[in-house]
């Protein structure tokens, strides 16, 4: 029985080590044994939880969801785009 | 210069121990010290002022001078950051510029608190390579920048563009005289397939007399693009690389630095932003016997705390340095060798 779905993303990976942001929320390290072999820094992943009916049993399902990845992506590079040069920006070196 | 000739010229003062260099300004300084590290003061016109902040496994960089302040991250937590805000009293206040160096989350999360509202802190100019990353802390970020630029309230500034002219190095100037210069990282055609800490923007902050203080900060650069700095990019000509202190790069990974590097930047001292308890074996060992090879002692913020550099900003005015507790050269537990194939050696 799935009981529960969640979204990683990668948010580095070294020394073997992930770091993974979980939901939009928290930031958790995970060995990079546990994700698929083709995870890298960036990508989405579609994590799945099942749990056995007696309780004793769970697994994990983590999943590069390249679909999600691409998505978040574009939304990402658009966001930028809202913020371009301002016309409230001359350019040039900056005297404080 | 032998680098022991060139140490004398540092004073260091710690809380606990007071070892100080030239003896009859230590109590005046120990007290000035004590009141630095509750409370950010705005220093005299031309004294400079840099706090590698003691944020965990991550980096944030504070630099005042003449009332202007400048941030160069903010560290992995917004709590943590949030707590050096209030600590230092920078609740309604401006910071002139903060830089992004690259989006990942353990230099990217703290900088969230400054946009928070109950904080009314101003930002005027905010860098960053706004490469598109996937994370939600970053979009969070971002939103709230865009929010300002909308409201006429921030200027937002690509790192690959830094002054919004093309051209590869911008230099701001505090009001107290010293210098920034944010240069250009390491260019890509395909920034969603290149390693983020190599895409690091880079700066180096020059005191208002550039004889006293003078530093390198490149983020989590690691060996690709230090290679490009002294490559195509000839920052060692331009604005040229040699330093008083190094801000060690990627926490002091293995793959943060090269014996061309050290070469070229010539410090006195290094320091690095890192946890005490990381996953990944910061400071890596081959790194730790790089510095001592060049005769590049360290201060390191998890057995260190808060690292303060203060130079008076004046002709022959010697910068000191402010650690919380601890020694030069301490290990940590987390260190380790690593087996990256760029460690072993490290060219």
């Amino acid at each position: 029985m799935s009981d529960s779905a969640h979204r990683w993303v990668i948010d580095s990976i070294e020394e073997s080590m992930a770091s993974v942001e979980v939901d939009g929320k928290s930031m958790i390290i995970v060995p990079q044994s546990l994700l698929p072999s083709g995870a890298k820094q960036g990508h989405v992943l579609s994590v799945k939880r099942d749990v056995s009916a007696d309780g004793k049993r769970s697994a994990l399902t983590i999943e590069i969801d390249e679909a999600a990845t691409k998505r978040a992506l574009a939304e990402s590079a658009a966001q930028v785009k809202k913020g371009v040069k301002g016309k409230n920006d001359p350019g040039g070196d900056i005297t404080l | 210069m032998s680098a022991t000739i060139r140490r004398s010229a540092i004073c260091v003062a710690s809380l606990l121990t007071l070892a100080a260099c030239g003896s009859s300004d230590a109590a005046s300084r120990a007290s000035s010290v004590k009141s630095a590290a509750t409370k950010a003061t705005t220093p005299p016109s031309s004294e400079l002022v840099v706090r590698v902040l003691d944020v965990g496994q991550g980096d944030a960089t504070l630099i005042e001078n003449g009332g202007s302040r400048v941030l160069i991250d903010g560290g992995p937590e917004m709590s943590r950051f949030g707590f050096l805000l209030d600590s230092l009293g920078l609740n309604d206040s401006t910071f002139d510029v903060v830089i992004l160096t690259h989006p990942h989350a353990d230099h990217l999360i703290g900088l969230r608190e400054l946009f928070m509202s109950h904080r009314h802190i101003t930002v005027r100019f905010f860098f960053e390579n706004k490469d598109p990353f996937a994370t939600a802390n970053l979009k969070h970020l971002r939103d709230s920048i865009i929010a300002r630029v909308g409201r006429g309230q921030l200027i937002y500034r690509d790192t690959d563009d830094p002054c919004a002219n093309g051209t590869p190095i911008c230099t701001i100037t505090m009001k107290g005289g010293a210098k920034l210069h944010i240069m250009r990282p390491l260019p890509t055609s395909d920034p969603a397939s290149t390693n983020p800490n190599n895409r690091s923007a880079v700066v180096k902050l020059i005191g208002p007399d550039s004889a006293s203080f003078t530093m390198w900060l490149a983020g989590d650069a690691e060996q690709e693009a230090i290679n490009w700095f002294l490559g195509p990019a000839h920052y060692d000509v331009n604005p040229g690389m040699h330093v008083d202190v190094l801000k060690a790069d990627h926490h002091g990974s293995c793959n943060g630095v090269t014996n061309a590097y050290v070469n070229a930047i010539d410090p006195q001292l290094l320091v690095a932003s890192v946890g005490a308890v990381n996953s990944y074996g910061h400071m890596h060992t081959q790194a730790k016997a790089l510095y001592r090879a060049h005769h590049v002692p360290w201060y390191r913020t998890d057995q260190n705390g808060t690292v303060e550099f203060r130079s008076p900003g004046t002709a022959a005015g010697k910068f000191t340095v402010t650690v919380k507790r601890g020694t030069r050269n301490m290990k940590g537990p987390s260190d380790k060798h690593s087996t990256q194939a760029e460690c072993n050696p490290i060219p």
